[in-house]
């Protein structure tokens, strides 16, 4: 009819009949061209003829001798023209082909939506999406038909299934329908889609400053503080925040730790909203976060005209609470809920209560839970709060009571079920645990509070790589030690794989900084926190318990391991340093110690000789040629001193340095004590080997300022004046430091720019930078010429003869030179008379 | 060079490293708390150890974009790469807040007394901060002009005291990073005379080597200088601890302390 009847001017060719032979290029998205080019041209032309035309050919029986874009084509024909009957009828008939649904019912529900019948259009949509749940176009209209509905919760979901697709729509209206979807649905407390709708909006429009807004503040309300300063900072810097931004600003700054900052926004904001109870609430919280108690207290009273009593009376209960006052905020609470109880009085005293329970004021808890259960005895949080006070307190009659109870009335809750699950742990009624352990476990938990009962029963059964397997992915940052730590502690111990669950923590964000976690994972790392952990690792607030048990401790391991006691020496010096060397062996019990000799070529043999008169009494003295651990790698100086009186200092004073790096790369001993050879040791030193000197990688005893020291340490940029001398040094091998302060003292040493005043000393200090630990001044006492004997101090361990001449010196006249002597004659004694005459040849 | 494109549509480029190795670590300061030396200092620093130090206000500051516009801008988060420490901020960039892994970076802060700063401030508006070259839309340069011109124009007393609450502002943005446990926060009174041991300090915090003796030497030499005498129109007028109370009547001087008493209490600065 329609290929007869064409009126003139036509230049399209007339829709092609069904069956008839089709060109090579046609593809799908040409056919739909073709329709829409025909309605376009039909449009210009007599829309009334053309329905008149249609009307006869159904008449006839002709459509269905047309394709189905055909059909759909016509029918947007008769819409356009106003022939809503006719379209109708024709989407019937195409929908009976089976064809394209999801376009025919599409097209069916825009009839629907003409005449408002927005029930029948979601029917219509609702075929249209099960013909075809990937065509986006449907879920939006679906949406519009249940927001014209008033049904906002289903048409939200719906625009959030065509969101998903995250491509344009059709118009600009249909922007604003998701824009006012997610308004209503945000108003009513949704911020889930809402945020998902917002998010569409804003990734496709960025005119309003209100959907990056609710962005933020869905990102408030889902605890995602950072995402949510993203979309706000930008507003606040702009002035373009309204107050509801600027008080989820606020939060934002309170929860990452901007205390004052998010106050200040609260107080900014308040000026013109003082009434606004949200923005009030807010702005106490983050006085609470901050710890400002008493100024939370004080900046209540401009408020108490104009909030209701019952919310000031919440505000300063909650403040006390925070502060610690659990009973002055329960006293409060409970005064006025013998007045009026609401909803609010109910969730601050259950808050108070769990406080109280935490705490162990049980007796308070009690009373708590027994008001609460007195004023509503059907209500389940008053019950479970009941039971969980009974449970703590063991009464386990009453806690049955109550359990029966509460499964009477709720059957089907899940806070109750895993209560009964509970109680049945705690009274040992294996059967009924295991029959609610399945069902429990097989629903999703409703909290991550959940799985902890669970967890425990699976303890209980020693099911140990169940625990450890569901542990692995439960755990996160709000575990808390006292919930689970010791279960999930003896899963890991009991199947071995603590690293594993060490490893799980250190990948939670911010673990470090969360007491609980670091909790769990010191007490996994335990055995190796002796050897290679430090006290300080842990905060002082918190931790303090950990960081005393690891001092006793390691103080404890240390003495299980011998330590390595080292001098070094050239000829000149040998003499001395056997004689500082048997001194040390006789202050030192046996099996503390193996000791060591590094010495330059010139006095190795004669030192090897002496060493091996040590052997005899099972010490074990070894001499290290000075060659094997400098090698090439270091060009010493001496001659820099300038206060050594024209005595150029030995090149041997550098091996110290380079004898520690070497034997912490050996990785035998724990720990070093170097030892100068103008020293003498002349009372026990085992406490010195095992000294507690933290987190340090040295202890040593300060220098006293003197003037060249005070050069020293503004040449070498020491701060606080921590210069140490270098007489006595114990190296902590295990610190991590350490080799990098020894590279940094051989840097200093090889550098040819360096002024090392103190020789070896300068560079140590120099490479410490002040990381050292004080050791007291017994270890490392100071002997001048012109001290007497009498005038050392009674606590003394090691003497140390500082000045030049030395004590051995025939130019040495200080009467201390003769406790030298006698420490020298006892030397003679162990190593023969022949050989301590021999070994001072060299001696100046 | 990694551009930005910040909200404005302002283009800027940065020379940033990408290395998997490397950290994110950032150097804090605040505006006339010695902030130009520090960062010097750490520019030397992190060169010696391999980390490419990254000024991101420097650039910026010469395209004429304000502060207060691109320390909000999140395109900034995309500059954020292993291998580099970022400075050159004298206010907290509040955009690194929104950034997860902020928490995980080492930082480093610098704070000055803040009456002292405000002081300080004063004379840099009057007299001696550099101007941007003058564009048609350079923002920066207009309003550094007017703040200019406000500051020849109030007395000391009267500057200080206006611009007291956002000085504070400034310093408590800081709070956060102030209290995150791998941040150090240094007081330019107690190192600005002793930059060596500063030096050290800040390398150990970095895990860094502090440099040779000719390396540290080196940067003494020009980070080491302080006037004998005071030139109100030289940018580096006076380091001595206290100036305000020279500078400022006592009365003037409670009024400014309790202004800034959140920022004070907050990094320990005593009222008298």
């Amino acid at each position: 009819v329609l290929s007869r009847a064409k009126p003139s001017g036509m230049e399209k060719p007339a829709p092609r009949r069904r069956g008839a032979p089709r060109g090579p290029r046609e593809s799908k998205a040409e056919e739909i061209n073709e329709v829409l080019d025909s309605r376009q041209f039909m449009d210009s032309k007599d829309p009334e003829w053309v329905c008149a035309e249609l009307r006869q050919l159904q008449a006839a029986g002709g459509l269905g001798s047309y394709e189905i874009d055909e059909l759909l084509g016509f029918s947007d024909l008769t819409f356009s023209a106003r022939d809503h009957e006719l379209s109708r009828s024709i989407l019937e008939f195409a929908a009976s082909r089976g064809e394209k649904l999801e376009i025919v019912y599409h097209k069916m529900s825009r009839l629907d939506f003409a005449v408002n019948d927005f029930a029948a259009a979601a029917e219509s949509l609702h075929k249209a999406v099960n013909a075809d749940p990937q065509f986006p176009f449907n879920w939006l209209w679906l949406a519009n038909a249940y927001q014209a509905r008033g049904d906002y919760n289903t048409a939200a979901e719906y625009a959030d299934r065509f969101v998903k697709f995250d491509i344009l729509p059709y118009s600009e209206d249909d922007f604003s329908v998701i824009n006012r979807l997610a308004d209503q649905i945000f108003s009513a407390g949704d911020r889930t889609i809402s945020l998902r709708l917002y998010e569409y909006v804003n990734r496709h429009r960025d005119d309003s400053p209100l959907v990056p807004q609710r962005i933020a503040e869905s990102y408030v309300a889902r605890r995602e503080w950072r995402q949510a300063l993203r979309f706000l900072l930008p507003l606040y810097a702009s002035g373009r925040l309204v107050p509801g931004g600027w008080c989820a600003l606020s939060q934002c700054f309170s929860a990452i730790g901007n205390h004052q900052l998010a106050i200040q926004l609260g107080e900014e904001l308040l000026r013109s909203h003082e009434g606004n109870t949200y923005f009030v609430r807010t702005y106490f919280e983050n006085l609470l976060a901050a710890g400002e108690y008493e100024r939370a207290l004080a900046r209540l009273e401009p408020f108490k005209a104009k909030l209701p009593t019952a919310i000031i009376s919440e505000l300063v209960a909650r403040t006390l609470l925070e502060s610690g006052d659990i009973q002055g905020s329960a006293d409060l609470v409970l005064a006025e809920f013998g007045k009026k109880s609401g909803a609010l009085h109910h969730r601050l005293l259950t808050t108070i209560a769990r406080r109280a329970l935490d705490t162990g004021s049980f007796s308070l808890a009690e009373q708590i839970a027994d008001t609460l259960y007195a004023a509503s005895p059907d209500d389940l949080h008053a019950g479970l709060l009941r039971l969980d006070v009974l449970f703590r307190m063991q009464r386990w009659e009453e806690c049955g009571a109550i359990v029966t109870a509460l499964g009477k009335s709720n059957p089907d809750i899940p806070a109750v079920a895993i209560k009964q699950f509970e109680y049945a742990c705690f009274t040992g009624d294996r059967e009924t645990a295991a029959r609610l352990f399945l069902t429990l476990d097989a629903a999703p938990y409703p909290s991550k509070e959940f799985a902890l009962p669970l967890l425990r029963y699976l303890a209980e059964r020693q099911a140990w790589p169940e625990v450890l397997d569901r542990a692995l992915t439960w755990i996160d940052n709000s575990f808390k030690w006292r919930q689970i730590g010791y279960v999930l502690y003896r899963a890991a111990k009991r199947t071995g794989r603590e690293e594993e669950l060490v490893q799980r923590i250190e990948t939670i964000t911010g673990w470090r900084e969360n007491a609980e976690l670091r909790k769990l994972w010191a007490a996994l790392r335990w055995n190796r926190l002796e050897a290679h952990g430090s006290p300080s690792w842990f905060d002082p607030a918190s931790d303090n318990v950990i960081a005393e048990k690891l001092k006793i401790r390691r103080s404890i391991w240390l003495r299980c391991h011998k330590t390595a006691v080292f001098l070094c020496t050239d000829a000149n010096y040998l003499g001395a340093s056997i004689v500082a060397l048997h001194s040390a062996i006789g202050a030192i019990p046996p099996d503390a110690a193996d000791y060591f000799l590094v010495v330059d070529n010139t006095a190795y043999g004669l030192a090897q000789n002496l060493a091996a008169r040590f052997h005899s009494d099972l010490r074990n003295v070894q001499v290290v040629s000075a060659e094997e651990i400098v090698g090439s790698a270091a060009k010493l100086y001496p001659q820099y001193g300038i206060f050594t009186s024209g005595n150029a200092l030995a090149a041997s004073a550098y091996y110290r340095i380079f004898f520690a790096k070497y034997l912490q790369q050996q990785g035998k001993y724990p720990r070093g004590l170097y030892i100068d050879s103008d020293l003498i040791v002349t009372k026990p030193i085992l406490d010195l080997l095992h000294a507690d000197i933290g987190d340090a990688p040295l202890g040593a005893r300060l220098e006293p300022l003197r003037p060249e020291v005070r050069r020293a340490i503004r040449l070498h940029g020491i701060r606080d004046n921590r210069y140490f001398n270098s007489g006595v040094l114990l190296f902590d091998f295990l610190n991590n430091r350490l080799g990098d302060c020894l590279d940094r003292a051989i840097g200093a040493i090889e550098d040819d720019n360096v002024t090392l005043i103190f020789h070896d000393q300068c560079a140590l200090n120099i490479g410490l930078r002040g990381d050292f630990a004080e050791l007291p001044i017994e270890f490392n006492y100071p002997v001048f010429e012109s001290d007497a004997m009498s005038g050392i101090d009674e606590s003394a361990r090691v003497l140390h003869f500082l000045e030049r001449p030395k004590p051995w010196s025939p130019a040495y006249f200080g009467e201390c030179s003769i406790l030298w002597h006698e420490h020298w004659r006892k030397t003679a004694d162990y190593i023969g008379e022949r050989e301590a005459l021999d070994m001072m040849t060299f001696s100046e | 060079m990694q551009q930005v494109v910040l909200a404005k549509g302002h283009v800027v480029e940065f020379d940033i490293r990408d290395d998997p190795k490397g950290e994110v670590s950032f150097i804090f300061g605040v505006r006339k708390s010695g902030s130009s030396l520090f960062n010097s200092m750490m520019n030397s620093l992190a060169g010696i150890n391999d980390v490419n130090y990254v000024d991101i206000a420097e650039p910026l500051f010469k395209t004429g974009i304000l502060e207060k516009d691109w320390r909000v801008d999140p395109s900034l988060l995309d500059l954020l790469r292993p291998g580099n420490i970022y400075g050159g901020f004298r206010a907290m960039p509040l955009i690194m807040y929104a950034w997860p892994d902020f928490p995980q970076c080492r930082k480093v802060l610098l704070v000055r007394d803040p009456r002292d700063a405000v002081v300080s401030e004063y004379f840099s508006n009057a007299y001696s901060h550099s101007v941007p070259e003058g564009t048609s839309d350079n923002a920066t340069r207009d309003m550094m002009l007017q703040k200019r011109e406000a500051a020849l124009r109030a007395s000391l007393t009267e500057f200080v005291l206006n611009r007291a609450r956002e000085f504070n502002r400034t310093m408590v943005e800081y709070e956060a990073v102030a209290r995150d446990p791998l941040t150090r926060v240094y007081k330019y009174e107690e190192v600005i005379f002793d930059k060596r041991g500063w030096l050290a300090d800040i390398a150990s915090h970095f895990g860094w080597s502090p440099g040779s003796h000719g390396f540290i030497e080196g940067m003494m030499s020009w980070a080491d200088v302080r006037p004998e005498t005071e030139d109100a129109t030289q940018f580096v007028r006076r380091v001595t601890p206290g100036d305000h109370r020279e500078k400022l009547p006592d009365e003037t001087v409670q009024k400014l302390t309790s202004l800034l008493e959140p920022s004070m209490r907050l990094f320990g600065y005593r009222a008298d």
